[in-house]
């Protein structure tokens, strides 16, 4: 899979990698305008709201699988979460290595070393990176301390929702998660904790539904997941958390394994994680897809009711003057389009058409 | 519109998505308010340049000189000065 934005492709690596194994693989290029085509029918495949369009491409990709005669695909889901892989953990290290000594400058600087496929933190200030990570930095016992930043970004989105949603909406989502966490849960070692949390919500819900079996079977491809089998996941549980990071190393364990057979640089290679392009996929010479036009009007936002249209409707001029490039403003676009297309096929009973000029995917 | 208006409508269209101004007091902190993210503060520099003609360097980059309607207003007056 191969996008035009040099920030997300990642060809030059799996081209390295397929020289050094000598193997015949296929690639497919995916276009902002693939993307906005067939997000209407992404969301009618995921039957939920989404924050990333990154299920799109899965799709076509197994489109290519099943057009090429295959039917079974060995994919990687389930590496990071088991060994150790995201900057989240990275991050939750960071954080607790200087949540010991909240003080010290040099521990905080380490921020600067989280996320850099991100590119956020060139011009910006050590003293924005330290408030906006060092959230929960006073409660380094909280069950919850690794995802609170993360969380506390995505629940920005919940300021586009129309007053009668705020008023209806006041549970507290982390109340309701801390009884869904194993019994011990509170007593094991933050990384685990990070780990676990982010295999029960991220992955169970998202990575592994959203993205990965409902886009395989759109094309009756069948996923088999070999770092999800339960051997591996037990003895990865029985591994120090130094032995998945070692430093600021993510998955050593498994690179240090792989060393042998992969080429030194890709070993080497910093997590990269899979992304695809989120708002800048709708808009093209500032001018808004017709799919956006449609499920953001102020008339669709109102008549759906989960929405101010107000706001819907300046963070759509935001995003077409190409402003909107924060992660924030990103999730809260694809969140309301995918939730506003949800409600036009499982409230309304439309349902897409397969675009037009493209292969089934 | 004086500096500091426009200012507050920049802050209140780009970051909160309304042109309420009972939204946001002058003096309210954008960290704290969790209104400046990751981003938030390279899209508040991209204004100040094209809009008032300053050019903010990386050391001006602190939440003291960049952190609320007042604080950018004065900020912005000390560059110009």
């Amino acid at each position: 899979m191969t996008f035009d934005d040099p920030g997300l492709d990642e060809r030059a690596h799996q081209d390295r990698v397929r020289e050094h194994l000598g193997s015949d693989h296929s690639s497919i290029d995916c276009t902002g305008n693939d993307i906005a085509t067939r997000f209407w029918q992404t969301v009618w495949r995921t039957e939920a709201p989404v924050l990333r369009t990154a299920p799109t491409p899965l799709s076509i990709l197994s489109g290519l699988v099943r057009a090429s005669g295959y039917k079974v695909v060995l994919t990687g889901e389930g590496a990071d979460e088991v060994l150790g892989g995201y900057d989240l953990f990275k991050e939750t290290k960071v954080r607790q290595f200087w949540a010991r000594h909240p003080d010290s400058e040099g521990r905080a600087a380490l921020l600067r070393r989280l996320y850099p496929y991100l590119d956020l933190h060139q011009r910006q200030g050590l003293p924005y990176l330290k408030r906006f990570f060092g959230q929960g930095l006073d409660t380094p016992d909280h069950p919850f301390f690794s995802h609170l930043p993360r969380w506390t970004t995505t629940a920005r989105i919940k300021d586009f929702y129309s007053d009668e949603m705020k008023e209806q909406l006041t549970e507290d989502p982390l109340e309701d998660l801390l009884p869904r966490m194993h019994a011990d849960f509170a007593t094991w070692h933050p990384f685990h904790r990070a780990q676990y949390l982010e295999a029960k919500t991220l992955m169970a819900s998202y990575l592994l539904s959203s993205q990965g079996d409902r886009m395989l079977m759109a094309n009756s491809v069948e996923g088999r997941f070999p770092f999800l089998d339960h051997r591996l996941i037990e003895f990865a549980n029985t591994l120090d958390p130094r032995h998945k990071m070692r430093g600021l190393v993510e998955k050593s364990l498994l690179k240090r394994a792989m060393e042998p057979y992969l080429p030194e640089s890709t070993v080497r290679r910093h997590k990269q994680p899979y992304r695809a392009p989120d708002v800048a996929a709708f808009f093209q010479d500032a001018r808004p897809h017709p799919v956006v036009l449609d499920a953001l009007s102020p008339e669709s936002v109102r008549a759906a009711g989960y929405f101010d249209p107000d706001r819907v409707s300046r963070l759509v001029r935001k995003a077409a003057s190409g402003r909107a490039v924060g992660a924030k403003d990103n999730m809260a676009f694809v969140g309301v389009l995918s939730t506003q297309l949800w409600h036009r096929t499982f409230v309304d009973g439309q349902v897409p058409a397969t675009p037009k000029g493209v292969s089934q995917a | 519109m004086t500096d500091t208006q426009k200012i507050r409508s920049f802050i209140l269209d780009t970051f909160l998505f309304t042109d309420d101004p009972s939204a946001l007091a002058d003096d309210e902190s954008f960290l704290d308010r969790g209104i400046i993210d990751s981003t938030g503060v390279l899209e508040l520099v991209m204004f100040l340049e094209e809009e008032f003609g300053v050019f903010v360097d990386d050391a001006d980059l602190t939440p003291e000189s960049l952190d609320s309607v007042s604080s950018v207003g004065a900020f912005l007056a000390r560059k110009r000065a």
